[in-house]
Order: C-alpha cells, then structure tokens, then sequence
C-alpha cells in the first residue's frame, strides 16, 4: 500500500515524539520513501485538528494524555497503543492561604472545582477528578464527602474579550484561567493544576499546595492524564504497514534515549513545548526529567493505563469498557528490539 | 580591611545580576583573598534586610529607587554611583466585563493599591501609586479622580520554600512570582477595579487572570509616565567603603559597566540570564523589556537619569513614603566613575 503522508500529533508537553520532530529524525526518516510527515497541529482545519482527540484519522500517531486515547478506543476507533512513556510532573491540588485547608483531610467538606468544557472528551475535568479522588484516598475519604463544583470553562469573546500582548501569537488563553479565576473569587476552595504551568500557578497565586501527588512514592498516586502517555496508531496502519510502523516508533524511542545522553537540549527542548525556562522544568518535572522520556510497554505503565482506564470508566467518561491488554500491540517494539539500536542521528 | 563585599540586586534585569552569573565578582576579587557574597544567599535577616536598608558595609545594591531613596532619606550614608534605565512593561489591568478599556474610564472607580503595613517602606504600594498616576496623567487625571482602595499584601507572598536553591540560581527569581497575588485576587472577588502590575511577570499575570491590558505605559514617550521604581535603577554602595577603599569599589564598578559591552552582541545569553533572574522564558523578556534589552544594559550617570530619580524622590516625599528630603543631585558620586574614565 502507498503512504504519501504520516500524521503525528502530540500534547504542548515533554514527549519523545516531540523530540523526534524537532530533532527532524521523523521527516529525515521518511523522506527518501517520498513519505511528508504533516502535524495536526499545523494549519489544518477543525475537523481534522479533532484526530487529535478521536483519532480518525489514518496513518496518524499520537503521543499525549491518555485520557483522549482511552476514549476514542472505548467509542470503538481502531488504534493500538505501541509504546508507553511515563514523565512523572508536579500534580498539585492547591487552595488559597487562609482557607484552612493544608491537608487532603482539609479538603472534606469544601468545594473542589472541575472545570467543564465544550469538548468532546473533558479531559481536563477527568484529570482533576482524578487526582481529587486519589488524594482524597490517601485519607480514606470518597469523593462523597466533598462538593464537586463546576466551574465553567467559556472562553469570553465580543467586544468586552480580554486584551493582553502575548508571546505566542493569535489568542492563547492560559491553560489554568477559568480555574484560577474561580479560586480566586472563592467560588471554589480548592483546584487541580499539573506541570510545569502547574507549579508557576502555585508560585504566583502565593498559594497553599494541599499534596503533590506527582511526587508519592505509589505510582498508582502517580497516575494521571500525562502518566502514562501513550503512543498510539490506527491498527489497520500496522496491519498495512508494520515497516513504517517500527520505524516511526523506533525515532521516538531513540528520542529517549537521546534526552537521556544530552540533559541540557532535553530540557531545554521541554522548555520550548511548555513554555518554560529550564530551571522552571527541572523544578516541575524533576532534575532528571531527561531520563524520563523513554517510550516502552513496562509492566508498571500498563497498570497504570489500566487503573486509569478503570477510572474513567467508573465515572462515566467512557462509552463502553474494552481490554487494555488486547489495545497495545508489542509487535513494532518488538521489531525494534531484534534490530540494532538506533541512534537516531 | 575588607574581606568580603557584598551585593544586592531585585530579581529583574540588572548588569550587577548578569554579571554575578558570570562570575566576574568572584574572579575580579578572588586574588585579593576578597569573598563576593549575594545578600539574598545570606542566611542572616539583618544581612538580608539590608536590601532594603542598606545597613551593610562593603555592600553594593542594584536594584529598585523606592527602597535605595528610602535608605537615604532616613539617613543612610550611601551614595549612588551609576543608574540603569531598562524601561519595562508598565501596566494596568481590568478585567473583560468591567466597562473599563481606556485610562479615561478609570474615572471614579476604585485603583487597587496593595498594602503591606508591617514593612518600613512600602515599595509595591508608592510603585502602583506612581504607575496609576503616571497612567492618568496620560488623560489630564489624577488622584483626585479615582477612589485610592487599599489591598491588604502583608500576609502574602515570599514564603520560604525549601529546595528552591537546588533548582534555582536565584531562588528569589521564584518567590517574587507571587508579588501579585493580593492584588490579582483583588481584581477578581471585585473589591478593586484595576490594579498595576510591570515586566513580564506582570505580564505573565495579565495573560493568567484573562485581563484587559486599560494602557502600557512602560514605553511611553514622556518619561515622566514612566518613571517608577525600576527606571531608573541606582546602583548605590555605602559611602564609607568609597572612602576607605575607592580601588576596590572602582573596580566593582568596572564589572558592572562591562556588562553593557559584553551583552550588546549576546542578545539569547542575555535572556537566558534575565530568565534566571525574572523565572519567564525569552518570549515573555522580549514583549516585556523588548527585543533591544541586551542592548540596554548601560549603567551611567546621565543628567536626565539624575534629573528622574529626583522627580521620582519628590513624589515619593510628596505622598509621605520618605521620611526626610534629600538633595538628589548631592547624593550622586561621580568621583567613581571619573576614576573610571581615568584608568581606561
């Protein structure tokens, strides 16, 4: 079968994916097969820009949240996972000083706040419910005990639009706005915020950090939207194709292995996706995030995929429960692991 | 004799900062047996409040006029001995669905001004003061027009967050990101109608709340608007080191007016240290100091620099930030910098 392009998508976060692009491993791979590499994230219209979330959407890869994958394979979309990637990040549920609130046992009784969107899939809500059942957990408490609150998620338009220069060109409103805003007003007493952008938020707000789950020894404490990320492909591309296949998965892996050799690139390669210096992303996804871009199906990463699907499951994110172990296919790392490493260079 | 001198700067651009980063405090001093040491890695609060006091012998500070012209007023015997001008984003915020888009419908409401009444001077509260006024005077308004609110800052901010240091080159870089955060959560329950905010933090503030930019007066052809805190910067040392040991000072002086040079051709290494020092990336630097800034890292004693920081000293005596006058012009020792000129 003749492969004129190949679709990539990734989340504005540390992946190896990214790395393999920016790097130019993937277009540099493919090029003499004639084959463009073209990324959802660039000048294509909404319709095909949603493949990011339902993956519709031939010869497309995904590496990202995995809370969009896991969706669209419970609807039935066709993808496998190929590789798994676990970048462990600040996950931080945090309330204004002077609320009282220091501990996840404070959080009893209070208002947490999941914003909600007008997506296809809410993986943003999913995520901090998430994370508020897990720390709630940690104190033997349920998500009964609190109130959940909505917080809308409408970005405000017209002629009364917030105005400010901003460096990334067109509107790009701040990842954590709506939830920020409604902490601040106190129409909620706590909220959830990951990452690098997570961490600043803390630091400019002056607020409390109740728990960083991203730091519990428990990788299932660990396990959100971004832990594990999953690599992801349409099925019927790896049935067509398993060459191209293992060779797109074997750049994103050599990626990893390419972060781990140069620290200070990877960092700063972080830095560019997420908006951050370099300190600020050691501080958010710790001093040896470089290490931490692998692409592989560890067992411990399974797991997590698989508690995390349970999850969304459980609360009603997802159309129906499907098999994860029947969702990943180990045959292209498989391939990869009976030839030579590659460099990627 | 002096074994250790000591430093200061605000976590913004500075040339002291840029060039402690370098280390050319260490390396110009080290074959002295002379120890360079940042006030902020102290672990002593008197050395550390001599920031703001400048209490410290053999100590220089780079950094904001509101606390340097405070020292001074309360008889501190500093002396200024070089100013940078690195203009910066100056702005003032309202949020969408206030009704306030130009300085002129700032008229009659309320202008948060944060407070932090445990503190000798109130740094933050004379700069929002000066960039409102700065910022109404652009319409023909002042004080009188809008209602001065108060926002309680004093429990905000700066706490202590362990292992900063080990991530960090200036873990104040960190800690100063939440210098908004009274107002910020002001401006959102309501209380206040405005609030002010500068460089790319409070850039960075503008793009978190979602809040409409009323005016960025930072860049604003009359440098009477936009005057404040941080343009012009002196750089100020205790009178009595210039005294014992003009050599030495002389030479500090030296590093800091090389960075201007050394800078002009470095324009992402220069980011890379206003990074360090601020906590944003190039891209937030660039809209908030602009894409010149490593070429603006002067430090000199330019009349018209003298002339602000004096306009500057009298508004702050004006609203009573300062205890006693002071002669500005008298104030300034250009004895340094001649020397300066001499050895070169």
């Amino acid at each position: 079968m003749s492969v004129d392009t190949i679709w990539y998508t990734r989340c504005p976060v540390p992946t190896p994916l990214g790395i393999a692009v920016q790097e130019g491993w993937l277009a540099r791979e493919f090029a003499a097969d004639g084959i463009v590499l073209k990324s959802l994230q660039d000048n294509v219209d909404a319709e095909m820009r949603e493949s990011h979330f339902d993956h519709h959407l031939a010869h497309s890869f995904r590496q990202g949240g995995n809370i969009p994958a896991i969706w669209a394979r419970a609807k039935g979309r066709d993808t496998r996972v190929i590789g798994l990637s676990w970048t462990d990040e600040f996950q931080g549920i945090i309330a204004l000083p002077g609320s009282g609130i220091r501990t996840p046992r404070d959080l009893q009784g209070r208002r947490l706040g999941l914003t909600r969107h007008a997506v296809s899939i809410d993986f943003k809500r999913a995520a901090a419910l998430k994370a508020f059942e897990t720390a709630l957990a940690i104190d033997g408490i349920g998500l009964a005990q609190v109130a959940l609150l909505d917080v809308k998620d409408t970005p405000r338009d017209g002629g009364d639009a917030p105005a400010y220069p901003n460096p990334f060109g067109g509107e790009r409103r701040h990842h954590y706005e709506s939830e920020v805003a409604a902490l601040l007003r106190g129409d909620v007493d706590a909220i959830f915020v990951k990452g690098v952008l997570g961490i600043q938020v803390l630091h400019m707000l002056s607020a409390q950090l109740v728990i960083d789950l991203g730091s519990h020894p428990d990788p299932l404490v660990r396990n959100g939207n971004g832990t594990p990320r999953t690599l992801t492909v349409d099925a019927s591309f790896i049935a067509r194709r398993p060459d191209l296949v293992a060779r797109f998965l074997g750049q994103v892996v050599a990626a990893g292995h390419w972060a781990a050799a140069h620290p200070e690139e990877a960092v700063a390669y972080i830095g560019r996706e997420t908006d951050a210096s370099s300190e600020w992303v050691r501080y958010g996804y710790g001093a040896g995030v470089h290490r931490r871009l692998q692409t592989n199906l560890d067992d411990s990463a399974i797991a997590g995929l698989k508690s995390f699907k349970d999850f969304l499951l459980r609360h009603g994110f997802l159309d129906a429960d499907f098999s994860v172990d029947d969702w990943i296919d180990p045959a292209p790392l498989a391939v990869l692991a009976r030839q030579l490493p590659r460099t990627g260079t | 004799m002096t074994d250790t001198i000591w430093y200061t700067r605000c976590p913004v651009p500075t040339s002291v900062g840029i060039a402690a980063h370098l280390g050319w405090f260490d390396e110009e001093f080290a074959p002295d047996g002379i120890a360079v040491a940042s006030l902020q890695d102290g672990n002593n609060e008197a050395v550390r409040s001599s920031h703001i006091d400048h209490s410290l012998r053999h100590s220089f500070r780079q950094g904001g006029s509101i606390p340097a012209l405070w020292a001074k007023s309360q008889g501190a015997a500093t002396s200024v001995i070089g100013l940078t001008w690195i203009d910066e984003s100056q702005l003032i915020l309202a949020l969408p669905g206030s009704g306030i888009r130009t300085v002129r419908d700032l008229r009659g409401r309320r202008i948060g001004l944060p407070s932090r009444p445990g503190q000798r001077i109130d740094i933050f509260r004379a700069a929002a003061l000066r960039g409102f006024l700065g910022a109404l005077s652009t319409e023909g308004l002042g004080a009188r027009d809008v209602e001065l609110t108060c926002v309680p800052a004093a429990d905000m901010g700066r706490a202590e967050v362990p292992g900063l240091g080990a991530h960090f080159a200036n873990p104040s870089s960190v800690t100063s990101r939440s210098l908004y955060a009274a107002e910020v959560g002001a401006l959102l329950r309501g209380e206040v109608d405005a609030i002010y905010v500068k460089g790319s933090l409070g850039l960075e503030t503008a793009h978190l709340i979602g809040a409409r930019v009323v005016i960025d007066i930072g860049f604003h052809p009359d440098a009477r608007v936009r005057i404040n805190n941080g343009s012009p910067r002196p750089l100020t040392v205790d009178t009595a080191f210039i005294e014992a040991r003009p050599d030495l000072v002389r030479r500090f002086l030296r590093r800091v007016t090389d960075v201007a040079n050394w800078g002009r051709d470095r324009p992402a290494e220069v980011l890379d240290f206003l990074g360090q020092e601020t906590g944003s990336t190039h891209a937030w630097l660039r809209l908030a100091y602009r894409d010149d800034v490593h070429r603006r890292l002067h430090t000199g004693l330019a009349p018209d620099a003298i002339a602000a920081l004096s306009h500057f000293k009298d508004f702050l005596l004006e609203w009573g930030f300062l205890p006693h006058d002071f002669s500005v012009p008298a104030w300034i020792d250009h004895s340094v910098f001649e020397r300066l000129a001499v050895a070169a």
